[in-house]
């Protein structure tokens, strides 16, 4: 059984699987972009009260593999807790919670490292907190962390298979599953290649794009 | 009167007294210029005078308009009536230079009112040809004509400028002090803080010479030919 013979047999459980895993996707990129943008502003703004707790668990938590937190989330945390949640749930959560976390990170010293001169340069030429905000320090901000965030996204969305280790149906557990059925492991999982590489590439190119574009005109002092 | 007055200006960071006690007159159509060593507070005076980093003590009057310090509640914004290029120039590095003159709503005001001012004030100092281009691409020269032309749009009464001539070479040097010139014949009081000498003595109109956070000396270009305080003999024979 050939690969294209394999892919249109097992169309519709791949497709299910695709959905499972661009949904879990989503969900990881919204929560963790929103949450780790909310969580960098207040770490750089209160530095004491926030930022250096924030920094501690940003350090203890993200030295930890992924798979491990996952596990734990899953098995003894739900059992210390006495509950049971859904598997794809406690993947999203999980995962959105690191992608909050290093977001975050990247997030907070490009506010805290933001040249003062720029925004005292904006008020001497008369210009209103609120034009210098919009005009001057989210565009350069933005501009600074765009590749980084990228690049963190293209990470969180490749993590979103460790989901198939605590039964989550994403893509990863169906082509296993298929693998089971049909064994013809190297066609399947050149498949699962291919088809990261059409979801990873493009991001992948756009933070390449954004690095070359912000080196040649973005210099910030 | 039009003029901006500093009186009594105390300034002091992370616990060191950078100014003490220092006044400072600018008055419309005169350059004043600062000098001193380094570390001497001339930065420091450029910040408190365009209220960037207010005085902790003293007061500031700008055209009549008294502002003490430290200030009671929120005090008025002096901008971009008082303006000022600093140092680092900080020409915001997202921005064309054209977007970085027209950036602040004055800027565009000014535009919309007269469309020749930009073009005017673009060819004063010879920038048609870099509009488009980002201050990364930009020479030393080329960012701090680009950073006073869009001060200059602005329309300042009172310029302020620190160490205008760090980046430049000498016939840059020479059109500043031309554009300098230009600007104070057309009422615009313009202050300078720098330690070249040259560059002071052909633009200024009055200068000041401050060490360790006092102006020590004061008066016309003359006083640099025969300078009577010992600081300022040293300053002038290192220089």
């Amino acid at each position: 059984m050939g690969a294209l013979e394999i892919l249109r047999l097992y169309r519709h459980g791949l497709l299910a699987g695709l959905g499972v895993t661009l949904e879990l996707g989503l969900i990881v990129w919204t929560a963790g972009l929103t949450a780790g943008t909310a969580l960098g502003v207040l770490a750089a703004r209160f530095q004491s009260a926030f930022g250096i707790p924030m920094r501690i668990l940003s350090f203890l938590v993200l030295s930890v593999p992924v798979i491990v937190l996952l596990f734990w989330a899953h098995y003894p945390l739900q059992i210390m807790l006495g509950i049971a949640v859904d598997p794809f749930y406690t993947t999203a959560a999980t995962l959105s919670f690191l992608n909050a976390l290093a977001v975050a990170e990247i997030i907070r010293p490009a506010i805290q490292a933001f040249p003062a001169g720029y925004i005292a340069t904006g008020r001497v030429a008369g210009m209103s907190e609120s034009e210098i905000l919009w005009g001057i320090q989210l565009p350069v901000i933005v501009r600074q962390v765009l590749p980084a965030l990228l690049s963190l996204q293209v990470i969180a969305l490749q993590a979103t298979i460790f989901g198939a280790l605590i039964s989550v149906d994403e893509i990863f557990r169906v082509s296993q599953q298929i693998v089971a059925a049909t064994y013809r492991p190297v066609q399947v999982y050149t498949a699962l290649a291919v088809l990261f590489l059409f979801l990873c590439l493009p991001l992948n190119l756009l933070a390449l794009l954004a690095r070359h574009w912000l080196r040649e005109h973005l210099s910030v002092e | 009167m039009t003029m901006l007055k500093a009186q009594g200006i105390r300034k002091s960071l992370n616990g060191r007294q950078i100014l003490e006690s220092t006044d400072i007159t600018l008055r419309p159509g005169r350059i004043t210029v600062m000098l001193g060593p380094n570390g001497a507070g001339k930065s420091t005076m450029l910040k408190c005078l365009s209220f960037v980093d207010p005085p902790d003590a003293g007061s500031i009057t700008i055209d009549g308009v008294r502002t003490e310090f430290p200030a009671r509640g929120s005090w008025s914004r002096p901008w971009p009536r008082v303006t000022a290029v600093f140092q680092g120039l900080h020409l915001w590095p997202h921005l064309t230079v054209e977007q970085n003159i027209l950036l602040p709503q004055r800027a565009r005001q000014i535009v919309e009112r007269c469309p020749a001012a930009l073009e005017a004030a673009v060819h004063q100092f010879g920038l048609e040809e870099l509009l488009n281009r980002f201050p990364s691409q930009l020479s030393g020269g080329q960012r701090l004509l680009v950073a006073l032309c869009r001060a200059v749009i602005l329309q300042p009464e009172y310029l302020l400028l620190d160490e205008p001539t760090a980046s430049l070479d000498i016939q840059s040097i020479h059109r500043l002090t031309e554009y300098l010139r230009a600007l104070a014949i057309s009422g615009m009081a313009v202050f300078v803080v720098t330690h070249m000498l040259g560059f002071a003595s052909k633009v200024a109109d009055e200068i000041l010479f401050l060490d360790a956070g006092r102006v020590i000396e004061r008066g016309s270009v003359d006083l640099l030919a025969h300078p009577s305080n010992p600081s300022l003999q040293t300053f002038v024979s290192l220089y």
